[in-house]
């Protein structure tokens, strides 16, 4: 029970591949959260709206970072645009990021534009740069402001099926490849869109709790509590779906579930069964699922949140994982495996994973430095910080 | 002015729609036919009026809805600089990308047309065994008569052009290195199974070698590998003969026993029942059948079979050198083994199976 065909030997999309659609879930999950706020008028979402809005922008910088890294030759990455084939799926890309990239610098220039002006009107290399990015124009008008309010409610609105397009195209490569029954089925792009969204949350609750704890501002309750049930929601949902998608194949005891249940049972075991749903699915299901529904002491509570986002975070890495390596572990033979793990420091192993899925938060960092990315946020009272 | 200015911008609007989607066409178009833009200055002249005219409609509208109206309404003039900007961020990306997409691109599939004709420019650097023949006749036929017989001088030698040309001047390289050898031959999971490949350690300990500073060329002739008493491509057609190595990637132990729950295989024992048993009881039976009845797949089903009966392929076991250890088979020196055993010098051309055939096995001539 090991026939691997030559060309079946290496893995040969490896962890960028796996990294490339986590950093896209990433943008299309915080992107839709900042459009909670702008189209749909959730207002509880305000504190983190503009820090959504500008995570998806710089998760949205880095996500064809791995897979240049992965292709090499990055002069010809432009090839896909100059010479378009609409046959390949792949070029699709380059016409969904351009598109979304455009539409998302568009909507932070047009939310932010007050603050970017009120930036430039002061001095120093902060306030240059401010200037470049208003185009030199420090009026603003009331008038003015009501049409960025305007615009950016249309961009939002226009960000949410380009958001859902752009991750669901990456569900699409590997749901399309019909060779491959661990890829081959319609559900992938929508599995891939809700565990992109749940990936985008977590990371937003992640990083607005920790923010929050350093500067030991006041949380948001009614924001970070709004979040958790989204995030409990949309976790339900894409859990719920990989699993239903699993099971269809296992009671329709099709010819692939032969080599399937071996993947799972064997090779999977491990990073599918016991991480992603025994560990990294229920814990934080049963997590959110307390603090949601149970009135708790608030550190409890966003404790709980906390350490269910940071696993949900981990839970969509491992899917990602199980599907892009996973699905390059079984031999078209239908009668074999092969094997990877990623070194450490090669071109395309876990040193350079780690540096690229960092440098998003960097330039986060830097942004925060320009323009504030939590404004007003009230710092804890002694009182409030002794009762927490 | 004002009620006919509503009219104006719309019909610039619409304007500037058509011009775009013009583009979109162009774009299309080039992108099924794969050749660059047709017409460029069309297409550029759409790309500005696109541009112009939406923003000029949009201008006038918009202007128009400030003025028109008395109560607190949107301004959205100050979004006509960063459109404006990606406007022209766009017409000259369009503009670039005439200029860097080849003219020919597309002209037969998707890549450049002329680097057809470019290629055929190309100064000849490999020269083909034909040529080498010329000069080496003797040589090629001898690479052509063993399993070496489909590679091409160059692979070995380079390309060696210049050599054919100058033979003087240019000669070419002589590698005598394992590395060159290994390249092919090292043992990799991802060649196929059936391509002759050696895991240097194993090699050297089944043919008793001690010293691992020998080298591949001290035993094998790259000329010959296997020193073949017969043209390969003339040898009979046999049906498949599987390695282990054509369904586990692991494994390399050619002697290990099947699994009593192995799938059935073709086994030599059942076409030849008879000599397999006989073969059991001579000193060789350690050996597999396909070690010395060369077997060389062609295609899914059969490949050739050859008897290899030149005493030079028995003595890649059994010649007695410095660099086998005591745990390598028995060995002789060659050719004094002839005089020693009292043959006749004028018989050269003795073969070893002539007087040790019964090391092998019986006669096959009966079945």
């Amino acid at each position: 029970m090991n026939f691997v065909l030559p060309n079946e030997v290496n893995v040969t999309w490896t962890v960028m591949i796996v990294l490339y659609p986590y950093i896209t879930g990433l943008v299309a999950g915080a992107f839709i959260m900042s459009s909670l706020y702008h189209v749909f008028g959730r207002l509880e979402l305000k504190s983190i709206s503009r820090f959504s809005l500008v995570s998806a922008f710089v998760f949205l910088l880095f996500a064809p970072l791995p897979l240049l890294i992965h292709l090499g030759e990055p002069l010809r990455s432009f090839n896909i645009m100059i010479t378009p084939n609409f046959n390949s799926a792949m070029a699709g890309f380059g016409f969904i990021y351009s598109a979304y990239l455009l539409l998302v610098i568009l909507e932070i220039w047009f939310s932010l534009r007050g603050e970017f002006i009120r930036c430039a009107r002061g001095i120093g290399w902060k306030a240059g740069l401010c200037r470049i990015v208003v185009m030199f124009n420090l009026e603003e008008t009331d008038a003015e402001r009501r049409a960025d309010g305007k615009i950016t409610r249309f961009l939002a609105g226009m960000g949410i099926p380009l958001a859902c397009l752009l991750h669901g195209y990456v569900g699409f490569l590997f749901g399309s490849l019909k060779a491959n029954p661990w890829w081959s089925t319609p559900l992938m792009f929508v599995i891939f869109i809700f565990s992109a969204i749940v990936s985008g949350i977590a990371v937003l609750i992640f990083l607005y709790l920790i923010v929050a704890w350093i500067n030991r501002w006041e949380i948001d309750r009614a924001c970070v509590n709004s979040m958790a049930r989204y995030l409990w929601g949309f976790m339900m949902v894409a859990v719920s779906l990989e699993l239903l998608e699993i099971l269809s194949i296992a009671y329709k005891q099709t010819e692939e579930w032969e080599i399937l249940a071996r993947l799972i049972e064997t090779k999977l075991f491990l990073s599918y069964i016991v991480l992603q749903f025994l560990i990294f699915s229920l814990i934080p299901f049963l997590f959110l699922g307390i603090a949601v529904l149970f009135r708790l002491k608030t550190r409890i509570a966003d404790g709980l949140i906390w350490l269910a986002s940071s696993m949900l975070l981990i839970q969509v890495l491992l899917m990602r994982w199980n599907v892009v390596i996973g699905g390059q572990l079984l031999s078209k033979s239908m009668r074999g495996f092969t094997s990877y793990f990623p070194g450490l420091l090669e071109r395309e192993g876990l040193v350079v994973a780690v540096v690229i899925f960092t440098l998003p938060f960097g330039i986060l960092y830097l942004f925060n430095r320009i323009i504030p990315l939590f404004p007003s946020h009230p710092k804890l009272s002694e009182g409030d910080s002794s009762n927490s | 002015m004002k009620t006919s200015g509503k009219p104006f911008a719309i019909v610039l609007l619409v304007g500037g729609i058509i011009c775009a989607s013009g583009i979109g066409f162009f774009i299309w178009r080039d992108s099924r036919s794969g050749t660059g833009p047709e017409n460029l200055t069309l297409f550029l002249i759409s790309g500005l009026a696109a541009v112009v005219f939406s923003a000029a409609g949009a201008h006038i509208l918009l202007g128009f809805r400030k003025t028109d109206r008395k109560d607190f309404k949107p301004d959205y003039r100050h979004a006509f600089p960063p459109l404006g900007l990606i406007g022209i961020v766009l017409l000259a990306a369009l503009i670039a990308r005439d200029l860097s997409v080849p003219e020919t691109f597309g002209q037969y599939g998707r890549y450049r047309g002329a680097a057809i004709g470019e290629a055929t420019q190309f100064e000849i650097r490999h020269r083909e065994m034909t040529v080498c023949r010329d000069c080496h006749d003797e040589i090629v036929r001898m690479v052509q008569k063993d399993l070496h017989t489909y590679l091409e001088c160059f692979v070995c030698h380079g390309p060696a052009g210049g050599h054919a040309d100058d033979p003087e001047s240019v000669v070419p390289p002589v590698p005598r290195s394992n590395d060159i050898c290994l390249l092919c031959h090292m043992l990799l999971a991802a060649r196929p199974g059936h391509f002759p490949q050696i895991e240097l350690d194993e090699h050297f300990r089944s043919a008793g070698v001690k010293d691992r500073n020998i080298r591949c060329i001290q035993c094998h002739s790259p000329h010959e590998p296997l020193f073949m008493d017969r043209d390969i491509r003339e040898a009979r057609m046999h049906p498949m003969i599987h390695r282990c190595r054509d369904c586990h990637i692991d494994m390399t132990d050619e002697t290990r026993p099947k699994p009593s729950d192995h799938p059935v295989i073709f086994e030599c024992s059942y076409c030849h029942a008879g000599t397999v048993r006989d073969f059991y009881g001579r000193p060789h039976a350690q050996v597999k059948c396909t070690t010395c009845h060369l077997f060389t797949r062609i295609n899914e089903f059969s490949g050739r079979i050859i008897r290899d009966a030149d005493p030079r392929f028995c003595l890649l076991c059994h010649r007695d050198a410095d660099y086998r250890g005591p745990e390598s088979p028995p060995g002789i020196d060659w050719p004094e083994h002839l005089a020693d055993a009292g043959a006749d010098p004028k018989e050269m051309n003795l073969k070893c199976i002539d007087c040790h055939s019964d090391a092998l096995h019986g006669d096959l001539s009966d079945e």
